[in-house]
């Protein structure tokens, strides 16, 4: 990869060349039985030059033809993108255990054995239907550039992705774990679940009006997805968001304290440099309710004039292939504090109010506003601090930055979401206008 | 590569399997606000292979020719391990061995437009909106797909067939300083660039409706009369509906199963479904899916009651139904799944302006700002409304969503309009993007809708 490096930094000011390797499996059970076992072995190249202050980007899935790599990304500086950014010299060999060689030990009849294992302990103590899917692989990323930056990073990732669906829907309940390496679902882990969905199996109707709200871990990305909008270096130099002049302001109640924390290896995918190479660190976005920071790349940094905040990465919101995704400012580490509640004692603080534990349309709906409106599916409705039942067809709509003001208590412990690197306590919100049929 | 392909899939010992390879070339023009961010165009490829041995169907994708050996090892190895589980058993349903090789005809092929031409193009529609006031941002971006796809299998078939997709699209934003509005745009189409010319209209009426949003008042949650226009009626018709013709997406639910039993009644007698990939020159145009499969139109609900669903091989052998082309891939990356093509409501007789009468009060709901379905529920979000008072439009609405049951809301549609529009830009993100995913509708009215407000 060096030697390729070199032939295509000639005659640019700056280059950067981005590598993935991926191999993933996929086993899938669907209502109890095997359906699927997939494999993919993924790899490509991506490369950013800078010449006379222009950013040109080219990517490949395959190194067979280098100097149509070269010219695709040189064609592309005809656009004529303009950026005074500087590719980062980074000579920190620091190394996060992000990578358990055991991973390569898995097999896909012992994580067929451990479905099976799963449904077994559900089926004991429910009649419902369950689906489970085990994602396992590794992923590998080398990134270099013209200030002799050479990093590498190995990844190793289990995720075990459990739904029980509750009757005549196809919306259920979801357990979801992250780790690095196989490790077997504990049987209590389930028992919480498996209590919330008999509760829940009972369809009732409910009142409209505003009331308190529940959001479990597994659903409280929409509203991050507002937020995350609202601080994004590239929103605020757009003045797309309604935080422009807000540093420093309180936006939320004291209760929130949301930060992005790429050093935590708690979970799979902790970073120690962003795919720009910049260091990355702990980043404070709002503490005790007050607005702290905005997020950066490179790019948006330079516009700026600020320092990036080791904040970009190759994304999108409706992914992609990857060597294709330039980055972008972006929280993949996303953090909020615990609180002090237990999720049964935010229960029980629940005088009238539903409970999020699946939504409908979260990308639906003006985000930079920071407005949301979803249906929840399913919808568990609770009465004098007690799950009384499950209620269908409803909604739930707001803006984040009056609904996050009212903060009733976080729960006290984080819970690993959809999101590799994302972490969440459940929150419990007030007077959100809830509408049901 | 057919040669190619074919000498790798003699490799195989199997009951069946197929091998696709896949060149994608996607070209992108991006602008945020007035500045341009990327121009990018550039290949990638890669390899799906797909086995069935033992009554089981296993699938690996790879980037590389050197690890086929490496992938078809995996997948042989997945097929065991699926024989020995008590796997649902699979089979392929029978179709035409088929070899051809199909380029649709283009209106402009976009290939020979400069890239020079696409950027100043997109750069002039991003402009259009900061003729209106208010407007303060802008995100518009020229997209370009071009799939070279190149299929063989084990029964003789051999496709080669090129999709290409082009759209301007994106979002505009004003501000009043005390509140952001996002209107989405897009022009676009499947058969060439000569749809994006001449479009200054659509961007220009889309910046005048995000600065009126500034004006308009949030909806009052509650539940309406509606009447939704054809972009809003076609998204219902594809999460809704759409979602639950799809065999794979109810076969391992017993209960959605039961209830989308071909011959079952579930919507008011004056609707009828359809989709159809073969109508050339719509967004939703193919000829083969992506396991060799001539497309068919499938009329899905004939006066309310469902005739038909989506097929993969696969499903039409579990389902012992007709197979019918809709098992599509976003790329290279992916084995396909069953998606749907262009799917409509078809019209009827009623006007616009008979539909306004026939509402009296009521909202009239514009424009789908995403959607999506779980089971027999669905949500999705209108772009601006209206108020309607005595058959008359009156004050403009913002920030409403729509949530409900499937089963109500077909039976809820009172009447349909006779003006059938389809979507130049559609796309689906069921666990891969689809980004040729067409739907339409005439403008309906849907009786008691849960709206969602603040």
């Amino acid at each position: 990869m060096k030697e390729l490096f070199n032939q295509l930094k000639t005659n640019v000011d700056q280059a950067e060349l981005y590598h993935y390797e991926s191999v993933q499996h996929e086993v899938t059970f669907q209502n109890g039985k095997l359906t699927e076992l997939e494999g993919t072995i993924q790899s490509g190249y991506s490369l950013r030059i800078i010449k006379d202050n222009t950013l040109g980007f080219a990517y490949t899935k395959t190194l067979t033809n280098p100097a149509l790599f070269l010219e695709s990304a040189l064609n592309s500086l005809k656009a004529g993108t303009r950026t005074n950014l500087y590719f980062p010299e980074n000579k920190n060999s620091k190394k996060l255990r992000n990578y358990d060689p055991g991973i390569e030990n898995i097999t896909n009849n012992q994580v067929v054995d451990e479905c099976r294992r799963i449904i077994g302990i559900f089926k004991e103590k429910l009649d419902a239907k369950i689906d489970i899917r085990i994602l396992y692989g590794t992923e590998k990323i080398q990134i270099m550039n013209s200030q002799g930056t050479e990093l590498t990073d190995e990844f190793s990732s289990y995720l075990v992705l459990c739904e029980v669906v509750f009757p005549n829907t196809a919306g259920g309940l979801y357990y979801l774990r992250r780790a690095k390496n196989y490790t077997p679902v504990p049987d209590r882990d389930l028992n919480d679940l498996i209590e919330m969905y008999k509760k829940g199996l009972n369809e009732i109707k409910i009142p409209n009006g505003k009331m308190k709200v529940l959001f479990l871990p597994t659903s409280l990305y929409v509203l991050l997805w507002r937020l995350q909008s609202g601080t994004a270096g590239n929103n605020i130099y757009h003045k797309k968001s309604p935080l422009v002049d807000k540093i420093g302001e309180k936006i939320f109640s004291e209760k929130l304290t949301i930060y992005d924390d790429p050093l935590n290896e708690a979970y799979p995918f902790a970073r120690c440099f962003d795919d720009e190479g910049v260091s990355t660190n702990r980043l404070m976005i709002v503490e005790k309710g007050v607005l702290k920071n905005f997020y950066y790349d490179l790019f948006y940094a330079d516009k700026m004039g600020v320092k990036s905040t080791g904040c970009g990465y190759k994304g999108a919101a409706w992914g992609g292939e990857f060597a294709a995704l330039k980055p972008v400012p972006a929280l993949e580490h996303l953090i909020i504090e615990p609180g002090e509640k237990s999720l049964k004692e935010l229960i029980r603080l629940m005088d009238r109010g539903i409970i999020v534990a699946g939504v409908l349309g979260a990308h639906s709906g003006n985000i930079p506003n920071g407005d949301f409106s979803i249906g929840i599916e399913p919808c568990l409705y609770v009465e004098n601090g007690e799950i009384i039942g499950r209620a269908k067809n409803t909604m739930i709509a707001g803006n984040i930055y009056n609904v996050m003001k009212n903060v009733v208590e976080v729960e006290n412990q984080l819970h690993p979401t959809f999101m590799a690197g994302k972490a969440f306590p459940a929150i419990l919100f007030d007077e959100i206008m809830v509408v049901s049929a | 590569m057919i040669e190619k392909l074919k000498s790798l899939l003699s490799k195989i010992s199997a009951d069946y399997a197929d091998l696709r390879y896949e060149i994608k070339t996607e070209t992108k023009i991006v602008f945020s606000g007035h500045e341009i961010t990327e121009v990018s165009s550039c290949p990638a490829d890669g390899f799906v292979l797909r086995v069935l041995k033992k009554n089981t169907l296993a699938s690996t994708t790879f980037t590389r020719e050197q690890d086929f050996e490496k992938a078809l090892k995996t997948a042989l190895s997945n097929a065991e391990i699926m024989a020995q589980n008590d796997p649902v058993p699979v089979g392929f349903a029978l179709v035409p061995v088929i070899k051809d090789k199909f380029f649709p005809g283009l209106e402009e092929d976009p290939e020979k437009i400069p890239i020079e031409e696409k950027i100043e193009l997109t750069r002039h529609y991003n402009e259009i909106p900061y003729q209106v006031p208010n407007i303060i941002h802008t995100d518009i971006s020229y997209n370009e797909t071009i799939r070279e796809k190149c299929f063989v299998n084990t029964e003789g078939t051999e496709i080669v067939e090129k999709l290409i997709t082009t759209r301007i699209a994106g979002s505009i934003i004003s501000s009043d300083g005390k509140t952001l509005q996002t209107v989405r745009v897009g022009v676009g189409g499947s058969n060439g660039f000569a749809v994006l010319r001449n479009r200054e209209e659509h961007f220009l009426k889309k910046a005048e409706i995000a600065s009126k949003l500034l004006n308009a008042v949030p909806v009052k949650a509650g539940i309406y009369n509606v009447i939704l226009n054809q972009n809003l009626a076609g998204v219902f018709t594809h999460e809704a509906f759409g979602h639950f013709s799809e065999a794979d997406l109810i076969e391992n639910n017993p209960t959605m199963r039961d209830r989308m039993k071909i011959g079952a009644r579930l919507g008011n007698d004056i609707l009828n479904i359809v989709d159809d990939p073969t109508i050339p020159g719509q967004l939703g145009f193919y000829k083969y899916d992506d396991e060799g499969v001539a497309a068919k139109p499938v009329q899905l609900l004939k006066n309310g009651v469902l005739v038909g669903r989506l097929h993969s091989r696969r499903t039409a052998h579990a389902f012992n139904e007709e197979p019918n082309g809709h098992c599509v891939a976003e790329d290279y990356r992916y084995a396909p799944i069953i998606r749907m093509g262009t799917i409509f409501i078809q019209p009827r007789d009623k006007s616009f302006e008979e539909l306004l009468e026939l509402l009296g009060d009521g909202l009239y709901l514009c424009d789908a700002m995403g959607g999506q379905t779980s089971g027999e529920n669905f949500t999705f979000a209108a772009q601006y409304g209206y108020v309607v008072r005595n058959g008359k439009i009156t004050d403009m609405l913002r920030d409403i969503n729509i949530s409900g049951n499937l089963y109500e809301t077909l039976n809820n549609i009172e009447a349909i309009g006779n003006d059938l529009k389809l979507g130049e830009v559609g796309g689906c993100g069921k666990g891969q993007l689809n980004i040729r995913s067409c739907y339409g509708a005439p403008h309906i009215i849907v009786k008691n809708a849960v709206i969602g407000g603040v």
